[in-house]
């Protein structure tokens, strides 16, 4: 749905040239929610802005729904433009305008009758949970229902996708909660291609299919969500993914674990179904080995279980490697911390 | 020079101007109206125009923005009574004059209409950036932000940038006497300062300290109501 190829952006001020995008490629497929990741300055605000040509990239393509964005006359691009729909950190709505006049705002722009504004309108507030605030000003709304008021905007010329830039950066987290649980029933229900930019791996982890990790100007790592949480490559993400689920053991802890027993420690990281096995008492029963757990936690990424088990295994070196092997082949990920003497 | 002792000879004295002042009032009230009027039509698209065309916003267009930037502050420069006198020939153009209570509301624009530009300039400055980029977003036009969003949004601060305008037109105005233009300044000037007349003199300042609370009270007025924050 969203193809972005070789973008580049670059910033050209009395103090030089900043590149904000270095060579940035990404594919949104249709119909999911792609989430782009970074520390402030690391480009995502860029990025986003590339989409919909806010930002006129310095080199590169962006393909949206079939249509290259950066060939486009202006009067194309507004037409294009009325398609991709977005939402922003701070709402941005018209003051002077009613909730309700400020989700009709896109319609009049695109030259749509009063009659079907009024109907779409009414059925838009009605989505986003705000019916009986419709003519209410945005002063009067606190920031989640300010934020709901974007939506439903952003929703009214039916986009074929629809951009989030920060858009529950300026929430507390129980509205940021909500705020995500209507994007994900939206793109659930109306099948819409969201790509959102953010720094909190929350909102990652909550409703994101794919993730992408950026930094400098670069896509550091790129995946399925489940996958970039589970088995986090690069040292930003592992930064990212340690603020919302420990993955790493401790230091302390590890010391500790090292120092104590003559076991082979081993460390063992599962995903999904394989958590329901009783693995560990097969090893028991199977390989004459005694199994000690050290350590362990266990963690849910949208409906998708996963955790990470410090095993001590007693015995026989070569039925604790035998028992290693078993565990490889169930599917586990395995590290040995220590062999066996 | 006359003394009033008894407070009836004041009444009866300004009973017998009453007609004066009442003429001199409307004489006012016209050139001002009429000014500001015309001031806002020149100037409001002027400062649209120093808006739009400045850097970084929707129809960046810096030769322009600076062409128009000198345009206002020279007329700005201008002590008014000098403009009034320069302008001669031209509003001779204009309004087939160079006398009278018409023929001033021409220097009157001329020189309220670039403060408009600035004041309303200042306005939609003010507009948040983050709104204008959201109408971009949506596949506005630049005329639709201009008038959908830019013009709205700061309409509070444009009408109390209007308040501030007619009052100075006020202040202008009392200066036409020069051109015979008529009004409160020039009354005041004529009976007040020419001929000791301190009664009319208390009299004209009172009904303009009057004329100026009332335009600042609705003003003020007026942006509440606009004002949705």
């Amino acid at each position: 749905m969203i193809q972005i190829r070789d973008l580049t952006k670059i910033y050209r001020g009395a103090a030089g040239e900043v590149v904000a995008l270095d060579s940035v490629s990404l594919r949104v497929r249709k119909g999911e929610i792609y989430g782009i990741i970074g520390f402030s300055g690391a480009g995502k605000s860029t990025l986003i802005r590339c989409v919909n040509m806010l930002e006129r990239p310095t080199e590169g393509s962006i393909i949206v729904n079939g249509q290259e964005m950066t060939t486009l006359y202006e009067s194309q691009l507004r037409t294009m433009r009325q398609k991709i729909g977005m939402i922003f950190q701070h709402f941005n709505l018209l003051s002077s305008r009613t909730v309700f006049e400020n989700v009709a705002f896109p319609l009049e722009i695109s030259g749509v009758a009063k009659a079907e504004i009024n109907k779409k309108v009414t059925n838009l507030l009605e989505l986003v949970g705000l019916a009986d605030k419709a003519q209410s000003y945005p002063s009067q709304l606190s920031g989640g229902q300010k934020q709901r008021v974007g939506i439903a905007r952003a929703l009214a010329n039916d986009p074929i996708v629809l951009l989030c830039d920060e858009a529950t950066s300026a929430l507390d987290p129980a509205t940021t909660s909500s705020i995500l649980e209507l994007l994900k029933d939206i793109n659930r229900k109306l099948d819409l291609t969201i790509l959102m930019i953010t720094h909190e791996m929350k909102v990652i982890s909550e409703i994101c299919d794919s993730v992408a990790v950026i930094e400098g100007g670069k896509i550091i790592e790129e995946g399925l969500v489940i996958d970039v949480f589970t088995q986090p490559k690069h040292s930003t993400t592992r930064r990212f993914v340690q603020t919302i689920i420990n993955t790493d053991v401790p230091d302390k802890i590890r010391e500790r674990l090292l120092e104590k027993g003559q076991g082979q420690i081993i460390r063992l990281s599962f995903i999904g179904d394989n958590t329901a096995e009783p693995v560990v008492s097969s090893l028991v029963k199977h390989f004459d080995v005694d199994v000690n757990i050290l350590y362990g936690n266990i963690d849910q990424i949208q409906d998708t279980p996963f955790g990470m088990l410090i095993i001590e295994c007693i015995g026989a070196k070569a039925n604790c490697d035998k028992a290693v092997a078993y565990l490889r082949k169930q599917g586990l990920r395995i590290e040995v911390l220590r062999s066996a003497e | 020079m006359r003394c009033y002792e008894v407070p009836n000879d004041v009444f009866t004295h300004l009973a017998t101007l009453s007609p004066e002042l009442i003429k001199a009032t409307w004489e006012t009230l016209y050139m001002t109206v009429v000014s500001v009027l015309f001031a806002s039509l020149l100037g409001i698209p002027l400062g649209v125009i120093l808006v739009v065309t400045d850097k970084g916003h929707i129809k960046e267009s810096l030769k322009l923005n600076q062409i128009l930037g000198s345009i206002v502050n020279v007329l700005r420069s201008f002590p008014f009574l000098i403009l009034m006198l320069a302008l001669g020939p031209f509003t001779r153009l204009v309004v087939g004059t160079t006398i009278g209570t018409t023929a001033t509301i021409v220097p009157l624009t001329i020189a309220a209409a670039p403060f408009v530009a600035r004041l309303v300039e200042t306005s939609l400055k003010e507009v948040n950036w983050g709104v204008v980029e959201a109408s971009l977003a949506m596949g506005a036009s630049t005329w639709q932000i201009i008038r959908k969003v830019l013009l709205p949004e700061a309409m509070p601060s444009i009408i109390l940038g209007t308040t501030i305008t007619t009052i100075t037109i006020i202040g202008y105005s009392t200066m036409a006497g020069v051109i015979g233009g008529g009004g409160l300044g020039d009354l005041a000037v004529r009976y007040g300062h020419m001929r000791f007349d301190y009664v009319v003199m208390v009299t004209t300042v009172i009904i303009l300290v009057v004329i100026v609370q009332v335009i600042q009270s609705l003003g003020n007025l007026f942006a509440a109501k606009f004002n949705k924050n």
